[in-house]
C-alpha cells in the first residue's frame, strides 16, 4: 500500500512539474518552420518582482520604467504584463490565454495592462472590462484599432481618450464602455460628456464611425437608465447594455441595420 | 462425438478468420503489432503517449500561451505539454503500464475541466474568418497536437518496407527521450517520397498496405487532405476485397474534419465507429479517441463543425463494446458545452433586453434571437446525451481517476448547471414575447 501512495505523489508531482515547467525561465525558439525567432520571455521571478512593484505606489509607472529599459518586443511586454494580472489574480490564467491571442499587437493593450495592475481597484475594474470588450470583437471578426486611444475632443480640459475603437464593415466603431455596479448612481454629466467625444471624434475621421455607449450591466434605476437613453436618442449615439459578448452582438446589428 | 468435431472445426474457423484479420493490410494490428510467431502482439500500446509528446513540442510559443498550436490545449486549461495532453491524459485512466497516465492523467485532467468553469469558452464566431484562414489555422494548430505514431510492424512490399525503414530509425513511439522533431519530419518527407515514386503493385493486399502508410505519413505530416485522397484509396480497395481497414477508417475520419464542410455525425457514425469496433479492446484506444476528440474541438474552434454535433462522438460510444469510454468522452466535452450554453444564453438575454430602440425595432434583432435560440436549444439537447453519460459513469470515473470531494463537487456542479439550463429554456417565454 505504501509504495502506492509513493507512486501516486510522485505521479502528482510529475503533473505538477509539466505546468510549473512552462512557465520556467528559457529562451524558447518560436516557430516551427524553417525560419525560427528565439524569444526571451520573462522569469517567473521577473514577473513575481514586478506584481510586487505593481502593490506599492506610483508601482505601474516604475513597472514601465522596468520593462522599457530591458528593450523587450511588444508581445514579451504584454505576456508579462498579464502575467502580473494572474500572480495579481485579478484574471484567471483562461482569461489572459484569450486576452493574448486575440489583442496582442493591438494599440493600446499594454497600456491598458498596465492600468489593469494598478493599485485602483475602481480603475481595475473599468480597463478590465474594455479588454474583454474588444476580446470579444476580436474573437468575433472585428479588427481592434486600439484601446483607449488618445483625443483631444476640444471639449473636456484634459486629453480623453475614446475606449474601444474597432474597424467594422467599411466603419470604425467608436466605443464608451462603462461598467459601474446596478446599485451604483450614474453620474450622468459624466456620461453625457463622454457622449460628446464620440461624436466629436466621429466628426473629425473621414470614414464613417459608429458611436456607441455601451454598460456592462444595467442600472437598478430604471429612471436614470431612461435618461440615458434620451441623451444618446438625442445624440444619435447607439446605447447599448449587456456583456462583452452581448454588447456585440448589439454592435453587429447595429451594424447591419444602420 | 460429432459435437467435438463441431468445436474443432469452429475453434478452427475461430483461428483462421483471426489470422486473416491480423494480416488485413489497412488494419490497425497490421500497422501497429508484430508477429511473434505464436500471436500477434501489440508493440506501440503506452509508447504512443511519449511519441505525441515529442512531436507536440517540435515549436514552442511563450509561458503563458505556447502559441496558437496548442489552442485546444490552452482551452483546456493547462500548459505547455500537459496541455497537449490534456485529452489524453482524462482518457488515460487507469496504470501507465496499460497504457495510461494514471494518477497524473486524473490530476491534468480535472485541471482542464474546472479551468474552464471561469469561462474559456470557444470562440463562437471563427466561421467568420475566412477559409484560408480556418485552414491555416487548424493546420498550425494541429502541427502541435497529438497524433498517431508511425508503424511498428515493417512486413509489406519493398516500397512498404523502404518507406518503414526511413521512419522506423527515429524510434519515436517507442523512447521516451527527445527526438530532433525537424530531422523526423524530414524522414516522414523522405518516406512520403519514397511511395509516391514507387511502382503500381498488382498484389491488392500490398497496395493497400502502401496506401495506407501513405495516407498515414500523410497524417503525421500535417498533410490531412492529402491523407484523405490515400486512405479513401485504401479503404476502396479494401471493401472489395472484404477486410478490415480500421487504420485507414480512422485516417479517414480524421482527415475529414479538415475538409471544407465536414459531414460530422456521418463521418464520427460510420468510419470513426467502424475503427474503433475493429477491435474494442485495441491497446490504441486512449490515443485514438483522444486524438478524434481533440480534433473534434479544433473542427468547432473553427467554425466548421456545430458544438452540437460531437454528441454523434458519444453516441458512437454509446455502443455497449465501446461503452467504458462514453463518460471520459463526456467529460471533456462538458465544459465546452456549459460554457458555450452560456455564452450562448448571454448572447441571447441582451439581444431579448436590448435597450436600444433601432434594434427593438428591427426584424434583424428577431430574426438573430431565433437563430441564437435554435442554437442554444440544439446546444442543450445534445447536452443531454452528455449528461446522461456522466450520470451513468461518473462514479467510475471519480474512482479511477481519484478526484477529490471538491474536484467532484466542481463536475457536479457543472453538470446541474448544464440541467438547469436545459430546464429553465423550457420555462422561458421571452422570444415569445418578440415575436
Amino acid at each position: 500500500m505504501h509504495w502506492r501512495m509513493i507512486f501516486v505523489v510522485l505521479l502528482g508531482f510529475l503533473a505538477v512539474f509539466h505546468s510549473v515547467h512552462a512557465l520556467s525561465p528559457k529562451t524558447i525558439t518560436q516557430g516551427g518552420g524553417i525560419v525560427s525567432r528565439a524569444v526571451k520571455y520573462l522569469s517567473q521571478k521577473e514577473v513575481d518582482r514586478l506584481a510586487e512593484l505593481a502593490s506599492q505606489s506610483r508601482g505601474t509607472v516604475r513597472i514601465g520604467e522596468v520593462l522599457g529599459s530591458q528593450k523587450l518586443e511588444t508581445d514579451v511586454v504584454e505576456e508579462a504584463l498579464l502575467r502580473v494580472a494572474i500572480k495579481q489574480k485579478r484574471i484567471s490564467l483562461n482569461e489572459a490565454r484569450r486576452l493574448f491571442l486575440a489583442l496582442r499587437g493591438a494599440e493600446g493593450f499594454p497600456a491598458t495592462l498596465k492600468k489593469v495592475i494598478g493599485n485602483n481597484a475602481r480603475g481595475t475594474v473599468g480597463h478590465l472590462n474594455e479588454l474583454f470588450i474588444a476580446r470579444s470583437a476580436a474573437e468575433s471578426g472585428y479588427k481592434v484599432v486600439a484601446i483607449g486611444k488618445k483625443f483631444n475632443d476640444g471639449i473636456k480640459r484634459l486629453p480623453t481618450d475614446i475606449d474601444i475603437l474597432l474597424q467594422g464593415n467599411g466603419r470604425q466603431i467608436a466605443i464608451e464602455a462603462k461598467a459601474y455596479n446596478p446599485s451604483t448612481a450614474l453620474p450622468l454629466d459624466k456620461f453625457r460628456a463622454d457622449m460628446d467625444t464620440l461624436l466629436a471624434y466621429q466628426k473629425r475621421q473621414s470614414v464613417p464611425v459608429l458611436p456607441v455607449f455601451s454598460l456592462t450591466a444595467a442600472p437598478d434605476n430604471r429612471s436614470s437608465l431612461l435618461m440615458l437613453q434620451k441623451e444618446a436618442l438625442k445624440r444619435g449615439v447607439q446605447l447599448i447594455v449587456g456583456s462583452p459578448q452581448g454588447q456585440v452582438e448589439q454592435i453587429r446589428l447595429l451594424e447591419k441595420v444602420l | 462425438m460429432s459435437l467435438t468435431k463441431y468445436a474443432v472445426a469452429l475453434l478452427l474457423l475461430v483461428h483462421v478468420s483471426g489470422s486473416i484479420a491480423a494480416g488485413d493490410p489497412a488494419s490497425f494490428e497490421s500497422f501497429y503489432a508484430t508477429d511473434s510467431s505464436i500471436s500477434w502482439a501489440w508493440v506501440a500500446a503506452g509508447a504512443l503517449v511519449a511519441g505525441g509528446v515529442v512531436l507536440a513540442t517540435g515549436g514552442t510559443a511563450s509561458p503563458l500561451v505556447a502559441g496558437i498550436g496548442t489552442w485546444v490545449g490552452n482551452m483546456m486549461g493547462l500548459s505547455g505539454i500537459a496541455a497537449t495532453n490534456g485529452g489524453l491524459a482524462l482518457l488515460g485512466g487507469g496504470s501507465l503500464a496499460a497504457g495510461g497516465l494514471g494518477m497524473a492523467g486524473g490530476a491534468a485532467a480535472i485541471s482542464f475541466t474546472m479551468s474552464l468553469v471561469g469561462g474559456a469558452g470557444l470562440d463562437m464566431a471563427v466561421n467568420r474568418i475566412t477559409e484560408a484562414q480556418q485552414q491555416q489555422m487548424m493546420a498550425d494548430a494541429s502541427a502541435r497536437m497529438t497524433t498517431l505514431c508511425p508503424p511498428v510492424n515493417g512486413e509489406g512490399s519493398d516500397a512498404y518496407r523502404a518507406a518503414f525503414e526511413i521512419v522506423n530509425e527515429f524510434k519515436i513511439c517507442e523512447e521516451s527521450v527527445d527526438v530532433d522533431a525537424e530531422a523526423f519530419h524530414s524522414a516522414v518527407k523522405e518516406a512520403i517520397q519514397v511511395l509516391k515514386n514507387r511502382k503500381t503493385n498488382e498484389d491488392i493486399d500490398e497496395s493497400v498496405k502502401e496506401d495506407t502508410l501513405l495516407g498515414l505519413l500523410y497524417f503525421i505530416d500535417n498533410d490531412y487532405l492529402r491523407a484523405y485522397t490515400m486512405a479513401t484509396l485504401a479503404i476502396d480497395q479494401a471493401r472489395s476485397q472484404g477486410q478490415d481497414m480500421g487504420l485507414a477508417e480512422y485516417i479517414l475520419a480524421v482527415s475529414s474534419l479538415y475538409r471544407r464542410t465536414p459531414n460530422y455525425p456521418e463521418i464520427t457514425r460510420k468510419y470513426l465507429k467502424n475503427a474503433l469496433l475493429e477491435d474494442p479492446k485495441n491497446p490504441l484506444m486512449i490515443q485514438l479517441l483522444s486524438i478524434y476528440t481533440e480534433r473534434s474541438l479544433l473542427a468547432v474552434a473553427a467554425g466548421k463543425v456545430p458544438l452540437a454535433e460531437t454528441s454523434a462522438l458519444l453516441d458512437v460510444l454509446g455502443d455497449p463494446h465501446l461503452k467504458t469510454w462514453q463518460a471520459r468522452v463526456a467529460l471533456i466535452l462538458l465544459p465546452y458545452y456549459v460554457d458555450t450554453a452560456r455564452d450562448l444564453r448571454r448572447r441571447l438575454g441582451d439581444l431579448e433586453n436590448t435597450v436600444n430602440p433601432v434594434l427593438k425595432k428591427a426584424p434583424q434583432t428577431l430574426a438573430r434571437i431565433k437563430e441564437l435560440r435554435g442554437e442554444y436549444e440544439e446546444i442543450l439537447l445534445s447536452g443531454k446525451t452528455l449528461i446522461m453519460a456522466l450520470d451513468a459513469g461518473l462514479d467510475r470515473l471519480i474512482k479511477e481517476n481519484g478526484f477529490d470531494k471538491d474536484q467532484e463537487k466542481g463536475i457536479r456542479s457543472l453538470m446541474a448547471e448544464m440541467s438547469s439550463m436545459m430546464s429553465e429554456t423550457a420555462n422561458n417565454t421571452a422570444l415569445s414575447a418578440w415575436s
